[in-house]
């Protein structure tokens, strides 16, 4: 790893390419999260790649890496959020109120592909905002701040993903 | 991260258990698109290596070209001193005499019968400098000239006759000449004289230059830089004397600076709730207006050294930041842009050093290298912005 990072610092394209691969997996579950489809996923980790080897000179070989990567994932993730997030007013369909299945055998066969569909049925801003507070564990004013919204709105906006996702469950479970 | 008590939530607990699960198969095609943008990335930075250097070649050659330029002055500075310290130390001859032409003998003048004489003539003629046998004055000379005497050529007389064993011999005589006065008692007026034309038009004093820079800015202080900037924009001058020239402007400035000591700013108002950052970049799009005085140090015939000193005022077009944190449990970074307008009048103080060069007697080039200090603080994060570079313009004489 401490050879491939010297390569990445020399901007060699086989150590470019070795690390790419070693975190290709990792960084693209991050990636999925916060992306419409599979191709903007590709984007957006692409972007957090290029922004990973023109600061490759800042990160401390006695930390790990992941962490670090998984930040600039993050960071190029709202950055997607902010230049695609579209003004259109959101009609909300009438979802009736669900409630969880407490079938722990069903819930415990939900692939991850399933999940990542689940989040991609989304809209964006449900979607970060649920990404931030659920998986990443930042508080509301946290998100707030990152995303330029009010602590309230960061609360509604989860409230209603978690309402959409439990319908969109409910309706593939059944 | 931030409060880790969130509530149990069977919903959250399923999305981050599956979170953790993920299979994701490795795509070539990916790494494709991303080795392209790589390719592109080098030869960005393998251009502006180029031109970094070309850049510096440039600055070296003005340097070197200006500095023999002035030994050369020097050295014949000295030796025109030399030659005047010389001159004042041998002339004994006194100001402003011009002897007279004498009479010159004629046939006329011989009695007849008398047989003529050449050696007879001769001895009765005084000594004088050929040049007082014309009409016109001679132009202006320091050398002594050598006249001859014992051998008269004007056209009255004719030697023809004469037999050549009673000429008397040869002898030179250095003599000394009027010296003009003209140049010795107003050296500056004879040269202006002299560089001006009889019939031109003097020189206008306004000229118009086209001006363009690399520039390498930072907050704090002028070590800390960034990746350089530009500046590029126009500048109209005023010469008040041979010496002195004022001049202005408009030049558009992109700055890039970054700063890792929170004293160095501070948040935008909108942002006073979010939690201190450990660092900031910033990326601007300015308007400088600068008023500077300009002073020519050496004037040369077709170079001159000059130095200048001035105010800048900044007006901000756009402003983007980029507020980031190192510590990974830490808020994801936060960015802030706004297209600020905001106006800070001389804020800045400029000093440069330059070298121009007359292509023609309208057009000349100039490389000037420059330091922008701040008086201010300007921008909405309220930095200090500290600027250095090096302008290339070429100028027209109105």
């Amino acid at each position: 790893m401490n050879q491939t990072i010297k390569g990445c610092r020399k901007r060699r394209r086989e150590s470019q390419k070795a690390l790419y691969e070693m975190f290709y997996a990792y960084g693209m579950s991050i990636a999925l999260r916060y992306a419409d489809t599979r191709e903007q996923g590709a984007a957006i980790l692409n972007d957090a790649f290029m922004k990973v080897f023109d600061n490759i000179k800042k990160y401390d070989p006695q930390r790990p890496f992941k962490p670090w990567l998984r930040r600039i994932i993050i960071n190029t993730a709202i950055d997607h959020f902010h230049r695609e997030q579209k003004q259109a007013s959101w009609i909300d369909q009438d979802y009736n109120e669900a409630q969880l299945i407490d079938d722990e055998k069903i819930i415990s066969g939900i692939t991850y592909q399933e999940i990542i569909e689940m989040l991609q049925e989304l809209p964006p801003a449900y979607r970060t905002v649920f990404n931030l507070y659920v998986i990443e564990g930042f508080t509301h004013e946290e998100i707030a701040g990152t995303l330029g919204i009010s602590t309230g709105t960061s609360k509604s906006n989860l409230a209603k993903a978690k309402k959409k996702l439990r319908s969109i469950l409910e309706k593939n479970l059944t | 991260m931030g409060d880790k008590n969130h509530k149990y939530d069977p919903l959250e607990e399923l999305f981050r258990k599956k979170m953790k699960e993920y299979d994701i198969s490795y795509r070539e095609q990916d790494w494709a698109q991303l080795e392209h943008q790589l390719d592109l990335q080098d030869a960005r930075i393998a251009y502006r290596r180029k031109l970094t250097w070309l850049s510096a070649a440039a600055a070296i050659l003005f340097s070197v070209f200006g500095y023999f330029t002035y030994q050369n002055h020097l050295r014949l500075n000295e030796m025109d001193r030399q030659y005047s310290d010389l001159l004042s130390t041998e002339s004994h001859q006194p100001e402003g005499i011009t002897p007279e032409a004498p009479e010159l003998p004629t046939a006329a003048m011989i009695p007849p019968g008398r047989e003529w004489s050449f050696p007879e003539l001769m001895a009765d003629l005084p000594a004088y400098p050929l040049a007082a046998m014309d009409d016109h004055p001679e132009p202006v000379t320091e050398e002594p000239e050598m006249r001859l005497t014992g051998y008269d050529l004007h056209a009255d007389v004719t030697p023809a006759s004469i037999p050549r064993s009673t000429l008397p011999p040869m002898t030179t005589q250095p003599v000394q000449r009027q010296v003009d006065q003209t140049k010795e008692e107003h050296p500056a007026d004879y040269y202006a004289e002299a560089e001006t034309p009889i019939g031109e038009p003097p020189r206008s004093r306004l000229a118009l230059g086209v001006t363009m820079a690399p520039d390498i800015s930072s907050a704090g202080s002028v070590s800390a830089g960034q990746s350089p900037g530009y500046k590029a924009g126009l500048m109209l001058e005023y010469q008040i004397t041979s010496r002195f020239s004022v001049s202005t402007g408009l030049v558009q400035s992109k700055v890039r600076y970054g700063s890792d000591s929170p004293a160095d700013y501070s948040l935008p108002a909108q942002m006073y709730e979010t939690a201190a950052p450990d660092g900031v970049t910033g990326q601007c799009l300015i308007l400088d207006v600068p008023i500077s005085l300009k002073y020519n140090v050496f004037d040369f015939e077709r170079y001159r050294v000059y130095a200048t000193a001035g105010l800048s005022s900044y007006i901000m077009l756009d402003e983007a930041y980029t507020f980031s944190y190192d510590d990974y449990d830490s808020p994801p970074d936060l960015t802030w842009s706004d297209r600020t307008g905001t106006r800070h009048w001389f804020s800045n103080a400029g000093f440069s050093v330059g070298l121009e060069r007359d292509l023609h007697p309208n057009w000349s080039l100039r490389a000037e290298p420059f330091i922008r200090l701040p008086l201010s603080e300007v921008g909405q994060v309220n930095v200090r912005l500290y600027s250095i570079g090096s302008f290339f313009s070429v100028n027209y004489r109105l």
